[in-house]
């Protein structure tokens, strides 16, 4: 539990912190790209105002010949000085011959200001800048006359309104960025731990699962990925039961029919030895009957052998196998059984009818299905096996006038250890794992076999198999 | 045994000699320290002063007489400054042919090279020179010469340090003391000394109105001017401070003939505390008032004499 609750923190916290992350990202693009494109829009059009400022005053003055404290108070008297908060005319050595600071007025004062000293060097120049929540725009040109440099104009701006609009749009972005990354982390996190308790109740059902608990379902809503899953997961598990419970039923009917003839033996050769003075021939009797029940076993184990063999799922690469010469030795092998049972075994083959399997297992189905059908037949009875080849399959078909397989037994007679009459099947030989046989090995050459009753008396099992060759087995 | 001894005494002797022979490690440089003036690269400057001092280590002793310690500065000044950014406000080539100092002025005289410099330049490099040279102690003036004679550009032959007004935008803020007379609980009109900080655009008499409007900060004191009462603007022109104010606000007044002088001369009172304030003019909406209520403003409209 400590490992599925770390592994959801985990997730968790990967998944809010991816989205952190790009939160945080969209907030700092959201905070900086819109205030810079303000500010530089702000400082353009300071630019072109500071200008316009400097040149206006230059206008003041233009036409005089030399700068003095006295002529440019006259001409700066007329000037409309709006829009900025200082201006300064200089002589060509940066000596203020007018400021209109109030307080600190630098008249009569050398003053070196970076723009002004531009100026008197003969250019225009300006700069802005914002810090301290103000805007600091200055501008500054050269004062001509006849082409000398005979002054310079510096005008300054602090304007804090335009800031102070900048602040307010920064402030605002920021509220509305910490409402929004707390809205997002909130929706985040509640999504996250959706996510991570959809994961986590699957997490608890597979490890149920591990555990052996094969009722143990995930039950997710939704129709997202992880329903999906859920899904898969479920349906695996049904499996998986089915297929516990076919194994547990299994392991009980192979103890128990192994049971039986073992038990048999045992109670016969107790009886052998506790009977004093038994005669020969029943003695005989009773061996022979040893004999039998351990040819039984044997029986069995063969085919328990053959059925792990099919289970594991290991398997040659088919061929094509001609049928006609299978079924002929299927024949063979079967005359002494079926001339005992007084059961005429008719045969007809298509041309070139073929399977694609290997020989053994063409054999097995054939031989398994048609000894079935010797075994229970009526005397005097017959059987029919006839195969026809088509485009892409070939259709085996057993048949027989016997006594017949009730409905509701036809689904289960593929099962392993099913038996329609026990006892008779017993008395048959029938190790009850012979149809099985077949059905797991058509299945694993990507057949079908079904079993259906015939209305005039008796059975018919239908085998379809693939009679080509798939790619991959070439 | 005595091998070992041997080399032992052998090791401590080396380095007792290594150490005897091995330059002072305390890393301290010889020379002086001074603050001197060079010209600020155009980009760095912006925004700023051209002029940007830097505390500079000379290579003079420590009691090397003032005039070897000028020399040291302008030979600086002409090598230019240890500080990237910062370069000599003296163009290439120039030399010190002399400096000399009597009665407290430094006379520099420079080869013939300085003569290229002309209007600003020049008086940077005036500056920087006397900025630099200023800051000794037994320097407070400097004349400069080209080969012994008086550059025939410059505006004046001597220079101080009190000639330049070094500041930066950062210098916007100004602190200026201003007295706001507001009310006392004898209902007498009493000074508050009040520091005004005056952001650079903004004018002294508009602050100070602002300031009294607010009300006092000493909590014994009350305001005059009613909460209500509101000014358009506050403008100064050659003396004369101009408060205009709405129609509308008159018409708020108190109407106690008191009070209403209470107010008159709050007003007045502070805005001749400001000492460019010679005269006060009161509008209403532009038009010039003669009486503030039941006052006549004409026995407020010059600052009291005495």
């Amino acid at each position: 539990m400590d490992t599925i609750l770390r592994g959801r923190i985990s997730l968790q916290l990967k998944i809010s912190a991816s989205y952190i992350a790009l939160l945080v990202t969209v907030l700092v693009l959201m905070n900086t790209y819109p205030l810079l494109v303000s500010e530089d829009l702000v400082f353009r059009s300071k630019h072109t105002a500071l200008q316009s400022s400097a040149a206006a005053i230059n206008a003041s003055v233009t036409g005089l010949d030399a700068l003095t404290e006295e002529n440019t108070a006259a001409a700066m008297a007329a000037a409309e000085l709006e829009g900025i908060s200082r201006a300064i005319i200089t002589d060509p050595y940066g000596k203020v011959l007018y400021d209109t600071r109030e307080a600190g007025n630098a008249t009569g004062y050398y003053v070196f200001y970076t723009e002004l000293v531009e100026a008197l060097r003969g250019n225009n120049a300006v700069y802005c800048v914002y810090k301290e929540g103000a805007f600091h725009s200055s501008a500054a040109q050269p004062v001509l006359y006849r082409n000398q440099i005979i002054g310079g104009v510096y005008v300054y701006e602090y304007d804090t309104q335009q800031a102070s609009l900048l602040g307010t749009l920064s402030g605002n972005l920021f509220s509305i960025s910490v409402g929004i990354a707390a809205l997002m982390l909130v929706v985040s996190l509640v999504f996250s731990r959706q996510l991570t308790q959809r994961l986590g109740a699957l997490q608890t059902a597979i490890r149920g699962v591990r555990e052996g608990a094969y009722n143990q379902r995930a039950r997710l809503s939704g129709h997202d990925e992880f329903t999906q899953i859920a899904g898969e997961f479920n349906d695996l598990v049904d499996r998986l039961q089915e297929t516990e419970s076919a194994r547990r039923q299994f392991v009980s009917d192979a103890s128990h029919e192994l049971k039986t003839p073992l038990a048999s033996i045992r109670l016969l050769t107790d009886s052998i030895l506790q009977t004093e003075n038994m005669d020969n021939a029943t003695a005989r009797e009773f061996v022979s009957d040893i004999g039998q029940e351990a040819e039984r076993l044997s029986r069995i184990t063969e085919d328990l052998l053959q059925l792990t063999r099919l289970d594991s799922g290991a398997a040659e690469p088919p061929t094509l196998v001609e049928v006609e010469p299978v079924l002929e030795r299927v024949t063979r092998m079967l005359r002494p059984v079926a001339q005992e049972k007084e059961v005429a075994v008719y045969v007809s083959c298509g041309p070139g009818a073929v399977i694609a399997a290997t020989e053994g297992e063409v054999y097995q189905i054939l031989y398994n299905l048609a000894e079935n059908a010797v075994k229970y037949n009526r005397r005097e009875g017959y059987i029919r096996i006839r195969a026809e080849t088509g485009e892409e399959t070939t259709v085996v078909t057993v048949e027989d006038n016997g006594i017949g397989i009730p409905d509701e037994d036809l689904r289960n007679v593929f099962k392993r250890f099913y038996r329609v009459d026990k006892a008779r099947s017993r008395a048959a030989g029938g190790t009850g794992l012979g149809l099985s046989i077949v059905s797991d090995t058509v299945s694993r050459r990507g057949g079908a076999i079904r079993a259906e009753s015939i209305p005039a008396g008796g059975t018919r099992f239908l085998v379809t198999m693939p009679c080509r060759l798939l790619e991959e087995d070439v | 045994m005595k091998n070992r001894w041997g080399l032992l005494l052998a090791a401590l002797l080396l380095l007792a000699l290594a150490a005897s022979g091995a330059p002072s490690m305390d890393g301290e440089e010889q020379g002086e320290d001074c603050l001197l003036y060079f010209l600020a690269s155009e980009s760095k400057a912006r925004g700023n002063d051209q002029i940007k001092s830097h505390m500079e280590r000379l290579d003079v002793a420590e009691d090397a007489p003032l005039k070897e310690l000028a020399r040291a500065v302008v030979r600086r000044l002409l090598d230019g400054s240890e500080e990237a950014g910062l370069r000599s406000p003296l163009p290439d080539g120039v030399e010190l042919l002399g400096l000399e100092i009597l009665d407290r002025r430094a006379y520099v005289d420079f080869s013939s090279g300085v003569n290229r410099l002309s209007g600003v330049d020049l008086a940077l490099a005036d500056y920087c020179l006397t900025l630099s040279l200023t800051g000794l102690d037994g320097i407070s003036a400097v004349s400069v010469t080209a080969q012994g004679r008086a550059l025939g550009q410059q505006p004046k032959q001597v220079f101080y340090e009190r000639d330049v007004l070094l500041s930066t935008m950062d210098d916007v803020v100004q602190a200026v003391e201003v007295t706001l007379y507001f009310l006392n609980s004898s209902n007498a009109l009493t000074g508050e000394r009040r520091v005004i900080e005056l952001y650079e655009g903004q004018t002294l008499a508009e602050n100070l109105v602002a300031a009294l409007l607010e009300g006092p900060q000493n909590r014994e004191l009350s305001r005059v001017l009613p909460e209500d009462f509101q000014v358009n603007f506050v403008r100064m022109e050659n003396g004369v401070c101009y408060v205009n104010i709405p129609a509308s606000s008159l018409e708020t007044l108190p109407e106690d003939e008191e009070q209403q002088r209470m107010m008159l001369w709050s007003l007045a009172d502070s805005l001749y505390s400001i000492g460019s304030v010679e005269e006060l003019r009161l509008l209403a909406d532009g038009e010039e008032l003669t009486a503030f209520g039941m006052i006549p403003v004409e026995s407020v409209a010059s600052r009291p004499q005495g």
